[in-house]
């Protein structure tokens, strides 16, 4: 494993020492590929729908007043079909509920992929309001089955 | 290269495995009673890569440890803090972890394992708590891993008390706790209460058989499902909407309708007994939710077509429209003579009927008919509008011991009780007894004692009241002082009500007089929710924020 690491070395000094040279000879400035993009969650947003049918973007809502939540995500540079899971969290940090969603990448700008989820979280009429479960409580937002959620967001519910 | 076995005293080698996932066990349970948790489990069905299941067992904390593939660890071993509890596969999937501490929270994380590589194991984690069952402590209590919170009100049938937490259905034994089935995830979680009815057909012959029964339960994936009773999913409905959050209703054939215009309606198509699921819908809109009447159990061949619809009450199509809202209380059938649908439903910002009161036999020719009485405004004053209907609808029978009902209670968003009269719901009266606070879950009607009614206020009183019939009047209110009081359950019997809150508590409260008692059976960051009552078995069953079920032996300390 020692001597596999030291001749990846060795290469990776050759190669340092030629690709100047290569480009001088090609009269452009060196520019190092990029390297692969990873998945990207590049916007998150809740919404608070309401009878009246208007949206109002936040991170709290009135649980008596509100319909349900609307939690919208935005990937960026995704290869592949993932599943993105969506938990809200009580204060107490319990999982009160998970949802889950499939990602389509699309091409998109720039040479990127996007894909974009979207979560209803139903507030009428559900435990939230028959059990007044009020607090700071959270979003997490994950990908696949990674140990880590790609985002947490605060999300308040008051009476 | 030939070799000659004769002269080989043995031979060593190293087997390398390539290409084999190790997946993680499906979910992971516990059941936790006094000094001992047993853990249940499923193992991975694609691939099958499983020959045992290492449970690591921490007093502290949920283990961090991670096992070493190609390290084999034997039960009782000690890795990092935590203990190791092995089981090979061929002894289930469960195991008994004894010897335990009551009062002492165990934390366990499970790894599927086949020949010595392991499983990671991110989201199955669980802790358990075992109890003496004395004291307001539960006598068991179950947990299921990530499933999510459920406060709804569990259920009894038989020996077993069924619930859902999340996506999935569970039956438990009633007096031990241990699980008896499981289901695979649904599409979508069960908002509402799990329903086991009896089978048409086989109503003579149902008491006490658990398995005379069919499950109903609608998901949020807009689907109804009907299972067997050991957990067999025996049918799913088409998607009726986004989502169904409100407890589905099945009618039986033979029990509840009595009716020869429903019976002949609602048949097998060779006349024979077909019971029918009434389910409602909760959609995006304020708008377009529907009612639909699904083929259930039909005794003659099981369930052909089950879960295909009879009828769908779609009041955009009456002439002029009238518009319906979401739909999160059970659509609730009435017995003979009337054999109505009631439906209570959300009013879009008090502009629309949120009361609905649909033909259950003429609905079959499609919704032209079908609306018998819809209301929305009343007239005996204030609240002018009804309002959201937040809390389910229940009936009010005309004597204890038969069938008719003649009245509906409603609980709406501003705190009022609606009683209203059937078929047509012309009002009897409105009143809010001082409370502000929404009415949530439902309004118990006493037994024994029909106009006496029990409810719960969102903030936390407990009221009984009696319906005079033109007016009711107040008996009694106790402040539980729980900010987040669940719907009572009352053993009429008992004289006894019991409502669960935050901070683990649980109020009994007497129906005479409204004195309270408080004990703590969860913990102080758990609420608990709608409870049930076991009147044989002598228990509270009752759900939490937690996931967890707590079987709680009453009367409280």
């Amino acid at each position: 494993m020692r001597r596999r690491g030291r001749a990846l070395l060795a290469v990776a000094a050759l190669l340092a020492t030629l690709m100047p040279a290569v480009s001088a000879t090609a009269g452009a400035p060196a520019r190092p590929a990029r390297p692969a993009r990873e998945a990207m969650l590049y916007r998150l947003t809740a919404q608070g729908h309401f009878a009246s049918g208007a949206r109002v973007r936040g991170h709290r809502f009135r649980i008596n007043d509100v319909r349900e939540i609307i939690v919208e995500t935005q990937w960026w540079y995704l290869t592949s079909d993932r599943t993105e899971r969506v938990k809200l969290i009580t204060q107490e940090g319990h999982v009160y509920q998970e949802w889950e969603n499939t990602l389509a990448p699309a091409p998109g700008r720039r040479g990127r992929t996007q894909a974009a989820g979207t979560t209803r979280i139903p507030v009428a009429g559900t435990s939230i309001t028959r059990h007044a479960l009020t607090g700071r409580w959270r979003l997490e937002v994950w990908l696949d089955g990674d140990s880590q959620p790609r985002a947490v967001r605060p999300l308040s519910l008051t009476r | 290269m030939t070799v000659s076995f004769a002269s080989v005293v043995s031979v060593s080698t190293t087997i390398t495995f390539t290409g084999i996932a190790v997946n993680p066990v499906g979910y992971l349970a516990a059941t936790a009673e006094s000094g001992q948790v047993t853990l249940y489990w499923s193992t991975p069905v694609s691939p099958q890569y499983s020959d045992s299941v290492i449970a690591l067992r921490n007093p502290t904390s949920v283990p961090t440890e991670t096992l070493t593939d190609f390290t084999s660890y034997g039960n009782g071993a000690t890795v990092g803090s935590s203990t190791v509890i092995k089981v090979l596969d061929t002894d289930g999937a469960s195991v008994v972890d004894g010897g335990l501490t009551n009062g002492l929270k165990y934390y366990y994380k499970i790894f599927n394992a086949y020949k010595d590589l392991y499983s990671e194991t991110s989201n199955l984690s669980i802790d358990s708590t075992p109890t003496p069952g004395t004291g307001g402590t539960p006598a068991w209590t179950y947990s299921l891993a990530g499933a999510g919170a459920s406060l709804g009100i569990p259920l009894t049938q038989g020996s077993r008390v069924i619930a859902a937490r999340g996506n999935r259905l569970f039956a438990l034994d009633r007096a031990t706790g241990a699980q008896d089935w499981i289901t695979s995830p649904l599409g979508g979680s069960v908002e509402g209460w799990l329903v086991p009815w009896p089978k048409s057909g086989t109503y003579s012959d149902v008491l006490g058989d658990w398995t005379a029964y069919t499950l109903y339960a609608g998901a949020t994936d807009g689907k109804a499902y009907a299972f067997d009773t050991s957990g067999n999913q025996v049918w799913a409905s088409g998607v009726l909407g986004d989502g169904i959050q409100a407890t589905v209703s099945p009618q039986s054939w033979d029990l509840e309708f009595l009716n020869p215009d429903f019976q002949l309606t609602y048949t097998d198509g060779a006349g024979g007994p077909m019971d029918v699921v009434f389910v409602a819908t909760r959609n995006g809109s304020t708008t377009n939710n529907t009612v639909s009447a699904l083929r259930g159990f039909a005794a003659s061949g099981g369930t052909p077509d089950g879960g295909t619809s009879i009828w769908t009450f779609d009041p955009q199509n009456l002439v002029p429209p009238a518009p319906m809202d979401i739909v999160v209380a059970a659509p609730q059938p009435t017995s003979a003579p009337h054999n109505l649908v009631i439906v209570g439903s959300y009013s879009a910002g008090q502009t629309q009927p949120s009361l609905w009161a649909i033909n259950g036999v003429t609905g079959v020719n499609g919704p032209a008919g079908a609306l018998v009485a819809s209301k929305g405004v009343l007239g005996n004053g204030p609240p002018a509008h009804l309002g959201d209907i937040t809390s389910e609808v229940t009936f009010g029978y005309a004597c204890w011991d038969c069938w008719e009902v003649n009245t509906i209670y409603a609980g709406t968003a501003s705190g009022y009780v609606v009683a209203l009269n059937l078929p047509d719901l012309t009002e009897k009266w409105a009143a809010n007894f001082d409370a502000g606070s929404p009415i949530v879950g439902y309004i118990w009607e006493d037994l024994y004692d029909p106009g006496t009614l029990y409810f719960t206020t969102q903030d936390g009183y407990v009221r009984a009241i009696r319906d005079n019939g033109a007016s009711a009047t107040e008996l009694w209110r106790t402040a539980t002082a729980i900010p987040s009081a669940s719907s009572p359950v009352v053993d009429e019997d008992r004289g006894t009500l019991w409502v669960g809150g935050s901070g683990g508590r649980l109020v009994e409260i007497d129906t005479a007089s409204g004195a309270m008692t408080t004990a703590f059976p969860g913990e102080a960051a758990e609420t608990l929710g709608d409870p049930t009552v076991d009147f044989v078995g002598g228990r509270v069953y009752v759900g939490s924020s937690a996931g967890r079920l707590h079987a709680v032996p009453i009367p409280l300390p």
